[in-house]
């Protein structure tokens, strides 16, 4: 494996792990405005559950941001630590190989 | 509770499978993992307590909150994976495992 393969698969991870964490942001943009909003509407419906319906919010817009940390740990695992430089290697080690 | 008993049974898999550098990346990315749970439960705390005298200034603290804990989640995996070299695939594992527990865990206790 030369240089310039490596060179390629780093650019190409590096372009899936910025689509992956612009798609990890932007679901979870989507996620909280569609939680502050149905919120807000509850609030609208009935103001005397505004203390319920806000605590349940702060509740689950923090579970909702457990799944872009996923996403984060997962493109940190591509960035930091390139499982794709090895899986070439052996890839390109079998076919000279064989 | 659940999520630490999960971490460990992580740390004791990667022990198994990878050794002391196994349990060195586990026992990372469950105190990665903790730490951000410990950071979110203190903040709703937090923001429970504001919302009721400020709506906004809560909804300012909940959103400083969540990059705050953005940040500090990205910053130590990087650490973790980049400066220290520790095995990605205990780390990551443990801590998907212990954040979706996390998300496990609450979505059971709310649906009672």
């Amino acid at each position: 494996m030369n240089a310039e393969m490596i060179t390629m698969i780093y650019a190409y991870t590096a372009v899936g792990v910025g689509v992956i964490l612009a798609a990890a942001g932007l679901g979870s943009a989507i996620g909280w405005g569609l939680i502050c909003s149905k919120t807000l509407e509850g609030i609208a419906r009935q103001p005397e559950l505004r203390p319920t319906l806000m605590t349940n919010m702060f509740i689950f817009a923090g579970l909702m941001e457990s799944f872009p940390f996923i996403i984060l740990a997962f493109a940190m695992w591509f960035l930091f630590a390139n499982p794709f430089i090895g899986a070439a290697a052996s890839a390109v080690k079998a076919a000279v190989g064989s | 509770m659940f999520q630490t008993g999960l971490v460990l049974i992580g740390v004791g898999i990667a022990a198994y499978a990878k050794g002391q550098h196994g349990i060195e990346a586990a026992l990372y990315g469950g105190a990665v993992a903790l730490a951000n749970t410990l950071m979110l439960v203190r903040r709703i705390e937090r923001v429970g307590a504001v919302v009721s005298v400020s709506v906004q200034r809560g909804m300012a603290l909940l959103y400083i909150s969540a990059v705050l804990r953005f940040v500090f989640v990205l910053a130590a995996l990087a650490t973790g994976l980049g400066f220290f070299k520790l095995a990605p695939l205990p780390l990551i594992g443990t801590f998907v495992g212990a954040q979706a527990a996390y998300i496990l865990i609450s979505t059971r206790t709310h649906d009672r």
